[in-house]
């Protein structure tokens, strides 16, 4: 997939193509963002079935307001990324609900047929481990490491998205690690699993 | 000036982890920091694990692209809809504006091809029609609250039609669709100068004394409109297969709680505003029994 438009030249053709109202452009943005946001917007939201409804309200968003994206030396990636970013912001403002983990229910959300059920148990425990010690990040961390980590940005693109110099954004991503590392490892939070892995450390 | 010495060795580390190198592959290249470096990648390593194994599902990522696109087929129909009016009254004052659209009204109309777009819906080749009409409409209202109840009665349209779209089976347009009743819902109150937002934290401004007259009258023309809406989709839902159903009701519920917001907020008596909203808001749609997400 992310072969198909790789480099910023591609993706500029694409968003020239899609200002111009061309469907298989925004077909082909759609395919190649889809899992970097999906990541990060389940990792936001602690639920697959919530972030599956972002994810494709930010391509919804993308299509009304892409002619009013310039390219001011910053990649279309932040661009998108910004969108996904306010959309978790009012999703939480709306549902009233900031620190929850609700991934423990997703198992009875999901469509059974499309995914293997053992497997992405395991995934819920872990990814609500992390999530439940990103409780005790600051917003900035949060957002930060989630850009990085769960959407896979670089530095660079993080740092756009997040309106931030890069220095500021390599500085959050080390405090939050640490601080990460310490809440998770701390006091029995989490499971065995989660035990093990800090002795192992 | 340490601190960010060693904020670029541990990003360095990241990069390289994320193409492929190891924890200790990354230490070896920094012993003195290693000691103080290990947990920190170890935990960057763990982060990242767990973001890999996030997928989407494929009937998921199905789903987005069809919204997806039924969003662009929306917004073809809205381009063509805006285009018109624009070259004709961009730069000429209102009054004139208003004068080429009342021409415009009577020549369309002479022809039947307006009355006849009346009930045509998203898709059909007279709702191009009709939206440059209703675009008219909105333009040709003198007063904010004649605008208001352009707004209302636009509003009420949309719960019709999402109830045809829903009856075809063509629900990602009905989605569509519920998002533009929602926004003439917003342009109805903020013509009578109310803000409303669906953020719990940006309560529904109350309003000004003034209006106070139009306030009521569209407060009750939006009570009805809001019965009638619920009634078009609660008839429909029954209809639905299975599948569909949950999301049918979540458009009754998004629909529903935009007539809400809007009627709570025109109340005008400050406090009870926000409480009311708040009461709403926390109010559960029960589900037909058997309904599925």
């Amino acid at each position: 997939m992310q072969a198909e438009i790789q480099g910023q030249d591609n993706v500029a053709a694409l968003v020239k193509q899609a200002q111009a109202g061309g469907s298989a452009a925004f077909s082909a943005l759609y395919e190649h963002y889809y899992d970097s946001i999906y990541r990060y917007v389940s990792f936001r939201t602690g639920s697959f079935a919530d972030a599956e409804d972002i994810t494709a309200e930010v391509f919804v968003r993308m299509i009304e307001s892409i002619h009013r994206f310039k390219w001011k030396g910053y990649p279309f990636s932040s661009w998108l990324f910004r969108i996904a970013h306010n959309l978790v912001v009012d999703f939480y403002r709306k549902k009233g609900r900031r620190n929850t983990v609700p991934l423990d229910d997703a198992p009875q959300i999901v469509d059974a047929t499309s995914f293997d059920a053992d497997a992405r148990m395991d995934i819920e425990l872990s990814m609500g481990d992390v999530r439940r010690a990103m409780v005790n990040l600051t917003d900035l961390q949060r957002e930060a490491i989630t850009l990085r980590f769960a959407a896979g940005l670089s530095v660079a693109e993080t740092a756009r998205a997040m309106g931030k110099k890069d220095n500021a954004v390599k500085a959050l991503q080390h405090a939050g690690l640490k601080k990460l590392r310490r809440t998770l490892c701390s006091e029995g939070n989490g499971g065995a699993a989660v035990a093990m892995w800090c002795s192992e450390g | 000036m340490r601190d960010s010495y060693f904020d670029d060795i541990v990003n360095d580390c990241l990069e390289r982890m994320a193409a492929g190198e190891s924890v200790a592959d990354c230490l070896a290249r920094y012993p003195e920091q290693a000691d103080e470096l290990a947990p920190i990648l170890q935990m960057g390593q763990a982060t990242m694990d767990v973001s890999r194994t996030a997928r989407p599902s494929a009937a998921g990522r199905a789903r987005g692209m069809a919204r997806m696109q039924a969003a662009l087929e929306e917004g073809r129909h809205r381009r063509r809809r805006w285009q018109m009016p624009r070259v004709f009254w961009g730069p000429i004052s209102t009054p004139i504006a208003a004068a080429f659209a009342v021409v415009f009204l009577t020549v369309v109309a002479a022809g039947g091809t307006t009355v006849a777009s009346a009930d045509s819906i998203p898709g059909e080749p007279l709702y191009p029609v009709k939206s440059i009409r209703e675009s008219v409409e909105e333009r040709i209202a003198r007063s904010n609250e004649h605008k208001a109840q352009v707004h209302a009665r636009l509003a009420r349209e949309r719960g019709r039609e999402m109830r045809e779209l829903i009856a075809r089976g063509r629900i990602y347009e009905a989605e569509v669709v519920a998002s533009r009743l929602n926004r003439h819902l917003n342009e109805s109150a903020n013509r009578m100068g109310v803000v409303v937002s669906t953020h719990y934290i940006e309560m529904p401004r109350a309003r000004g004394q003034s209006h106070e007259a139009s306030a009521a009258a569209l407060r009750q023309k939006l009570s009805h409109d809001e019965a009638y809406v619920k009634g078009q989709l609660t008839a429909v839902a029954e209809q639905v297969p299975e599948p569909h159903k949950r999301r049918v009701w979540r458009l009754m519920q998004q629909s529903g709680l935009g007539y809400r917001v809007v009627i709570v907020a025109l109340d005008g008596s400050g406090e009870p505003t926000v409480m009311g909203y708040y009461r709403y808001y926390n109010v559960r749609v029960a589900e037909p029994a058997g309904g599925q997400r």
